[in-house]
């Protein structure tokens, strides 16, 4: 009713007053007995109600102090009441489990026990200092439980003075260590995301790959706040052993003293860095101490402080290549969302590895290509190469400065096809087609060569060009022919000369032969001579002066006679001796001889040829003299090969063909030699054979009378096919050996 | 002409032997034929007027070195050569070395008369010149050291009293060796005393 009524004593006046009033009063003018009454009755019914409301006070009070009561006792909040001597002079529940104790058995214990021991005397300032400070204090304080688990708490304490009691001490208590480490959480996590951060302006600054991970290691003890962090690449040795190759941090030697592997069959490879490159998957090492991995290092990581590491493999493309390992001051470092967080820097990191060593090769490479461009220039210059290179699909052909000067071609100016062949001297365009296509062939193997001669546009001159060249091939087309040009005038010329020189020499030694072979038929001849103009003069005389004697007469005509007939049989021996001597006979292999005659032919610089060998395998040997046959087929070459250049002819060929031939006496084996030359006309078909009859300038018009005599003197035959089709065709014949 | 010319042939061809000593004999020339160059150098005898038709390749000793041996041994005589027609140079070279002719082979009888006159020519020439030389020598001879100091200073054209303070003597004494010389010699005057002194300096006999 009225218990929360204020009870102040003129409001309680008033209600007695009413109260009484209510009551049966006597009807005489008050008397001063009365007015006392009244006032007793007043004053009772006074008390009356204010003991009333005290007891409803009180009944209120103490359903409060029940109730607050509950509260504290089963508040979710820690509450302890600390006497001024430090002893819990009440606790509630939350208190008591925190703390992991009875409340019964709190109660005037010492509070300071449970605060680990490293902190009584901040908590003892603590305590004493909220004692004497009316608001209240707090502090955070590593507890230790009853059984022996620390947590992180926060104490607000509230001193109460009741007044002349001694004063205690109202702390409530909190678990902060869930939140606590949220907040270092979220410190390491900003952190990390902030060595992200770095880690990428680093990533997108470094100029090479050492920098780079030694900025990365760098960034992750400076800002990420790592106790150490070293990169390690695989090594493919025989120990399969992890080479640091940067490093950052409060290392002390670690890395110089510890071996890793990624071997898995070593207990060295099996650690967080190992395990990681092996696998390819990030590795926490969440505590240093109980971690059976680390036994091998466990020694040297306590001794630095490490507590916990983090493993983050670096991958590439090819797999695992390395790993960045971190270490931390504390157990447990290592949340999920760090983890992401370094991973994801990881990743980061292997994309500027790569982009790096990307751009390594891709700087390695120009400058090789550089340096090869260089080289190729000098190379260029020191050879005077030219170089082209014709798109077929395109038409498009490029030709280089060098080539562009060769062919007198201002450097701008567009080349096609037709401009390649009319720079060409016409008697080698046919020829250069042929090589061409032959190049482009897509059968053949696409190489290309051919000596020619062009025209200068700027200038008419005439070079000697050999080029070189490579077709290429897409879906059986050629596609690309690309090769080099090399000016070759200087050597050709050189050639002719040497060529020129040669044959001087050659004709000075044959006409010194020619003499003294002239000279000794002449002196065998004139003998002879002599004699029968002697003869004949003085047979002349005696008849013209008339004979005395006749038997001079017929002496000096017999004398005549004899040596008439004595001068043809000298002439007789001498050919015969021209013929055969030093011939001796033994069975040869034809085909050997023609070999080597077509490989002096080809060296010997008297005119290019081209030559077709068709030799009759298993051909049996014949009886010849291997040096008299080489000679025959020597100068049946040299004059196939003489008359095609005379006569300019473009692709010059010599066919040889060596065969069995049937003929009257026999089997015999057969050699044509045919070039590809203008062939002869009627009148030297006839007198090709005439000793001293030659077409050539400086000839000595002996070759094929000797030839046929040699040929001849071995029991063979040379002939000149008559009815060749184009060029000059000759035959000869020999005998096999028995 | 006639008479005594000797013609000696050299060849080792005996038809060229026998052919040529018929034709030099219808020509009545005497022939002498040698088939080497060694046997006529070992046999032949120099004759008034001669000379030899020498062929110029012949097995041993060749024509060339038969002139050589004959030069060597002071022998003049003329030599004809006979060549083949390849062998110019090395007529060219003998005719340097004092040949007197070569003739080609095979040779006409005129070009060979012709040739052989002229030879013997010269041989008659060579002969005169070697008696001259032999006169000649033989007069030189016959001076006395003293005269012909006397006669080298009377060539070279000084007078007798220049002489006589050239050799200290008296002039007296010099016009005695003038005319002793002048008598030995059988000249009687400077010039025929200084061509007699130039014969006799020849080395041919």
């Amino acid at each position: 009713m009225g218990a929360r009524r204020s009870l102040t004593s003129t409001q309680l006046r008033a209600d007695a007053e009413a109260e009484l009033a209510g009551a049966p009063l006597s009807e005489a003018p008050p008397r001063p007995a009365d007015e006392l009454l009244h006032e007793l009755q007043v004053l009772q019914i006074e008390l009356e109600m204010q003991n009333e409301s005290l007891r409803q006070a009180q009944i209120a009070l103490e359903e409060s102090r029940d109730r607050y009561a509950d509260f504290y006792y089963f508040a979710p909040i820690g509450c302890l009441t600390l006497t001024a001597d430090g002893l819990i002079e009440e606790i509630n529940q939350a208190g008591a489990a925190l703390l992991g104790e009875d409340r019964s058995k709190l109660i005037h214990t010492r509070f300071s026990r449970f605060v680990v021991s490293a902190e009584q005397d901040i908590w003892h300032r603590h305590f004493l200092h909220a004692l004497r400070h009316d608001e209240k204090q707090s502090c955070e304080l590593s507890l230790q439980r009853k059984d022996g688990m620390v947590f992180d708490a926060r104490l607000d304490c509230l001193p109460t003075a009741a007044g002349g009691t001694a004063p205690t001490l109202r702390i409530s208590l909190f678990d902060i260590t869930e939140s606590k480490q949220t907040m270092a959480e979220q410190r390491r996590l900003n952190r990390a995301l902030r060595l992200l951060s770095e880690c990428n302006i680093a990533l997108v600054r470094a100029a090479d790959e050492p920098t780079l991970l030694s900025a990365v290691c760098r960034l992750v003890v400076e800002t990420g706040g790592y106790l150490m962090a070293w990169i390690g690449f695989a090594g493919h040795d025989a120990e399969k052993s992890v080479r640091p190759v940067a490093q950052s941090g409060y290392e002390d030697g670690y890395l110089e003293s510890i071996r890793i592997s990624w071997d898995e069959t070593r207990e060295i490879g099996r650690g967080p860095t190992g395990t990681a490159i092996r696998t390819g998957a990030t590795q926490v090492n969440h505590n240093c101490l109980n971690n059976p991995k680390m036994a091998p290092w466990r020694e040297a990581a306590i001794q630095r402080g490490y507590q916990s590491s983090i493993a983050l493999p670096l991958n590439n493309k090819q797999g695992t290549r390395g790993a960045l390992t971190l270490y931390a001051a504390e157990p447990d470092a290592f949340g999920a969302e760090e983890v992401a967080l370094l991973e994801e820097l990881v990743r980061n990191l292997e994309f500027g590895i790569q982009a790096l060593r990307t751009r390594a090769k891709h700087e390695a490479a120009k400058a090789e290509l550089r340096d090869s461009e260089e080289r190729l220039r000098l190379a260029k210059k020191a050879a005077a190469l030219g170089i082209y290179d014709w798109d077929i699909v395109s038409g498009r052909i490029v030709w280089d400065e060098r080539v562009r000067e060769l062919r007198g071609v201002g450097p701008e100016e567009l080349i096609t096809y037709a401009d390649i062949i009319a720079g060409v001297h016409p008697d080698d365009r046919l020829a250069v087609q042929a090589a061409i296509d032959r190049a482009l062939d897509p059968d053949g193997r696409g190489e290309y060569f051919a000596e020619y001669r062009i025209f200068s546009r700027a200038d008419g001159k005439v070079r000697h060009i050999a080029a070189h060249g490579q077709a290429f091939f897409e879906g059986g087309c050629a596609v690309r022919l690309v090769g080099t040009v090399t000016d070759i005038t200087a050597q050709k010329l050189l050639d002719k000369e040497i060529q020129e020189r040669r044959a001087e020499m050659e004709l000075l030694a044959n006409q010194q032969v020619a003499a003294h072979t002239a000279s000794a038929i002449a002196h065998e001849l004139n003998q002879p001579l002599v004699s029968i103009s002697a003869y004949s003069e003085a047979a002349l005389r005696m008849l013209s002066d008339g004979t005395k004697s006749p038997e001079k007469l017929v002496h000096a005509l017999q004398g005549a006679v004899e040596q008439a007939q004595r001068a043809g049989r000298t002439l007789h021996e001498l050919l015969a001796f021209l013929h055969q001597s030093e011939t001796t006979l033994e069975p040869i292999i034809l085909n050997e001889a023609v070999q080597e005659a077509l490989a002096i032919a080809a060296e010997s610089g008297c005119g290019e040829f081209h030559s077709v060998v068709d030799l009759a395998r298993d051909l049996p040997p014949v009886q010849a003299n291997y040096l008299q046959v080489k000679k025959v087929l020597l100068n049946l070459l040299y004059n196939g090969i003489e008359a095609m250049r005379a006569a300019g002819v473009a692709t010059a060929a010599i066919t040889i063909t060596v065969r069995t031939g049937t003929f009257a006496g026999g089997d015999m084996a057969q050699v044509t030699v045919q070039d590809s030359g203008p062939g002869l006309d009627a009148e030297t078909a006839q007198r090709i054979f005439e000793p001293f009859f030659t077409t050539k300038p400086r000839g000595m018009g002996l070759g094929l009378a000797i030839s046929r005599a040699l040929i001849e003197a071995h029991g063979g035959q040379l002939w000149l096919d008559s009815e060749s089709s184009s060029g000059a065709a000759f035959h000869f014949t020999l005998p096999f050996a028995a | 002409m006639t008479g005594t010319a000797t013609v000696f042939v050299v060849d080792d061809d005996p038809a060229v032997r026998d052919s040529l000593s018929l034709l030099l004999e219808e020509e009545d020339f005497a022939v002498a034929t040698f088939n080497s160059a060694e046997e006529f150098l070992t046999t032949f005898r120099p004759a008034p007027r001669c000379c030899a038709i020498v062929d110029m390749r012949m097995p041993g000793m060749d024509g060339m070195q038969l002139q050589g041996e004959l030069s060597r041994r002071g022998i003049l005589l003329p030599l004809i050569f006979l060549t083949g027609h390849g062998d110019i140079p090395l007529c060219k070279r003998a005719i340097m070395a004092g040949a007197f002719d070569f003739l080609t082979k095979p040779v006409t009888a005129a070009a060979l008369m012709q040739s052989v006159r002229e030879a013997l020519l010269e041989s008659e020439k060579l002969a005169a010149q070697a008696e001259l030389t032999h006169t000649a020598k033989t007069r030189i001879g016959s001076l006395t050291e003293r005269e012909r100091q006397v006669m080298a200073l009377a060539i070279e054209g000084l007078t007798n009293k220049e002489i006589a303070r050239r050799l200290s003597i008296s002039y007296r004494t010099v016009e005695i060796h003038r005319a002793r010389i002048m008598y030995k010699t059988g000249v009687d005057n400077l010039i025929d005393l200084a061509r007699i002194a130039s014969e006799a300096s020849r080395s041919h006999p």
